[in-house]
């Protein structure tokens, strides 16, 4: 079965490196009581599998899986809070906090802990810079993504 | 003897959830028991409660006030008249007080005497049992518990690199590494408060860090009858945050070392007066010197590896002696075929390894000969925050390890999990490397694995993406449907 697809510029990225991708010309689907089974394109079938969950669109392709979201993208040069490494990971209590806001910080050394899973995960400065804010105080409850420290360096 | 025959039992209730739940109530019916499953409301439907006859809810999502709770178990195990309890492992499966909870309810615990589980449950005192019968044990030191002067003495002693750990520790909680003395005391404090929170003890002991260890464990089986078997040894050397992720059975081990490991296990399972089913895991040196790391008093995740290369059902023993019987007589005399490997698919990031949570969208296990799946999801299930994050297992047999690598790296190929972030790719990874090829296992395995970061998609991907973003299609499981226009705000993109 095809059906058209609109072809609209395709943005994915590492997390680090950002590209705009085009889906390809030509792309045929085989599909399964309407969901996708493979894609047919340069003349190979690829078996394949995809699903929308809100803005976010899971493929699974051959074995690998590929994970595209439309949530906008962290600004270039953002601020350094916006790192992966000063978020929550998963939801969790402040167990400790080492330093004070204002305080100059080097590299690695470690800022708080959290605990989540009932493990200790130690957040550490991105590099040499300095304490701006510490939004929660030792004992709260932190949701996953919430911003633990705000950096800047 | 008398006094240790139980009464024949009729119906089991599995306090747990999930993929071992799944694979216990499997048995359970094949023998004709009438199956009973807990789960609390955050498992409304989940596999496990559809693999029994009957299902209890017994609380709310929180693990302390659901699966954890031995209250609320044994009010459901009263309610439904259960006459035994199998625990699976992890949550109640190790807690002497809840064992001997369910056996004054007189009812049948499906593990070992309490007392047995006591013993081996604070890791000081199980060191220092097996010294006292004869065991190797890892080099360590003990000392008082506030001591930080006679600690770091002991640690001079042993030699560094250290391992920190918890007496009442496991799964890595409670546990650090120390290089060198400058980290020792920051260590001590950590793992101090990491074991009072998760186990309310905060004991902790010194290890010696082994170079390049491997990890090996033997499977023993005792019965009420003074049998006590050693059903052979797993290599689970792959570990990621100190749990295994990859395991095998046979282990690359001599004949000499197994038979001797064997020996000690066997000798630790009579210290321990132990029955049912049971691992001792040991540590091997590069020199290939063997010792006790600790005992589990349960069924391990990875029993399935023995199960494939010796062709018994270990569920099926513990049912046996739980009620009285002696060790199946068709275990005497057993030695492996082939070689077995298993997979443990957690929703986790590949990269740093915590907890992921979603919904799964879409959910396809591989099959095939000599391919068997343990799972304990489906689609539409819930992924949350709540337990432990492993979603199934996959075990492979064949006749030959580079056979069953081989089909190891098929079967993961052809395995679907969409919506939650899984350690697929890090598993292919695994068994696609020239290491794991070549059966070179030690601890440090993973951390020298070259692993690649996420591919950028190939144009086929691309094309299902937008495909799937042109018209969302509802996918099984009921998730939400796209947006209307997804790509309309698509000014960047970014991988999860």
């Amino acid at each position: 079965m095809e059906k058209p697809v609109s072809r609209r510029t395709i943005g994915y990225a590492d997390g680090e490196t950002e590209s705009a991708l085009e889906p390809p010309a030509g792309a045929e689907f085989d599909t399964r009581d309407g969901s996708l089974s493979a894609v047919r394109l340069g003349g190979k079938r690829y078996p394949a599998r995809a699903a929308t969950d809100g803005q976010t669109i899971h493929v699974w392709l051959d074995g690998e899986a590929y994970t595209f979201t439309t949530r906008p993208a962290r600004a270039r040069g953002g601020r350094p809070a916006d790192e992966e490494g000063m978020r929550a990971p998963m939801p969790g209590r402040i167990l400790r906090i080492l330093v004070s806001e204002g305080e100059r910080v080097a590299r690695g050394s470690t800022l708080l802990i959290l605990e989540a899973m009932k493990m200790e995960h130690e957040i550490k400065a991105p590099r040499d810079g300095a304490v701006v804010r510490l939004p929660y105080r030792a004992g709260e409850q932190v949701d996953a993504g919430a911003v633990l420290v705000d950096f800047t360096g | 003897m008398p006094g240790i025959q139980s009464p024949r039992m009729r119906s089991l209730l599995i306090a747990n959830r999930g993929e071992i739940a799944v694979r216990i109530a499997r048995t359970a019916r094949e023998r004709g028991l009438v199956t009973i499953a807990v789960h609390s409301t955050a498992d409304r439907g989940a596999p496990h409660t559809e693999a029994c006859d009957v299902a209890v809810e017994i609380g709310p999502p929180p693990a302390g006030e659901s699966y954890l709770d031995g209250r609320r178990i044994l009010e459901a195990a009263r309610a439904t008249g259960a006459d035994a309890i199998h625990p699976g492992y992890g949550f109640l499966s190790e807690n002497a007080d809840f064992a001997e909870a369910v056996l004054a309810d007189g009812r049948i615990w499906v593990g070992p005497p309490p007392s047995a589980m006591r013993m081996m449950g604070g890791k000081i005192a199980a060191r220092e049992a097996m010294v006292g019968a004869g065991v190797p044990v890892v080099p360590g030191f003990h000392g008082d518990a506030g001591d930080d002067a006679a600690f770091a003495e002991g640690a001079r002693a042993l030699g560094y690199p250290v391992l920190v750990k918890a007496s009442a520790g496991g799964g890595g909680k409670g546990m650090r590494r120390v290089e060198d003395a400058g980290e020792l005391g920051a260590a001590l404090a950590g793992a101090r408060r990491e074991a009072r929170a998760a186990f309310a003890d905060p004991a902790v002991y010194l290890e010696k860090a082994l170079d390049r260890p491997r990890h090996v464990e033997m499977q023993i089986f005792g019965d009420a009858h003074g049998g006590m078997a050693a059903l052979f040894e797993r290599e689970c050397s792959i570990q990621r945050r100190h749990q295994k992720i990859v395991e095998e059975a046979p282990s690359s081990i001599d004949d000499d070392t197994r038979r001797k490991m064997a020996e000690a296990a066997v000798a630790a399972g009579r210290a321990a007066g132990y029955r049912g089913a049971g691992t001792v895991e040991f540590l091997l040196d590069s020199g290939g010197r063997f010792y006790f790391l600790e005992m589990n008093t349960r069924l391990q995740v990875e029993h399935a590896v023995t199960e494939e290369t010796l062709g018994i059902d270990l569920v099926a023993g513990q049912l046996e002696v739980a009620e009285g019987r002696p060790l199946p007589p068709s275990w005497r005399g057993l030695s492996p075929r082939g070689h077995a490997i298993e997979c443990r698919v957690y929703a986790e990031d590949p990269r740093t390894f915590l907890p992921r949570s979603g919904r799964i969208l879409v959910y396809e296990e591989p099959a095939g000969p000599g391919v068997r799946v343990d799972s304990g999801v489906a689609a539409g299930s819930v992924v949350g925050i709540d337990y432990d994050p492993i979603l199934a297992k996959v075990i492979v047999h064949a006749e030959t390890r580079r056979a069953a690598v081989a089909r190891m790296r098929r079967a993961l190929s052809r395995y679907v999990i969409l919506g939650v972030t899984t350690n697929l790719r890090l598993l292919r990874q695994i068994v696609a490397s020239d290491a794991f090829e070549a059966g070179v296992l030690d601890t440090g395995f993973l951390s020298r694995l070259p692993v690649d970061g996420p591919r950028e998609p190939p144009p086929a991907a691309v094309a299902a993406a937008a495909w799937a973003g042109g018209a969302p299609a509802a996918p099984a499981g009921g998730a939400a449907p796209a947006t209307a226009d997804p790509w309309r705000e698509a000014s960047g993109w970014r991988s999860r």
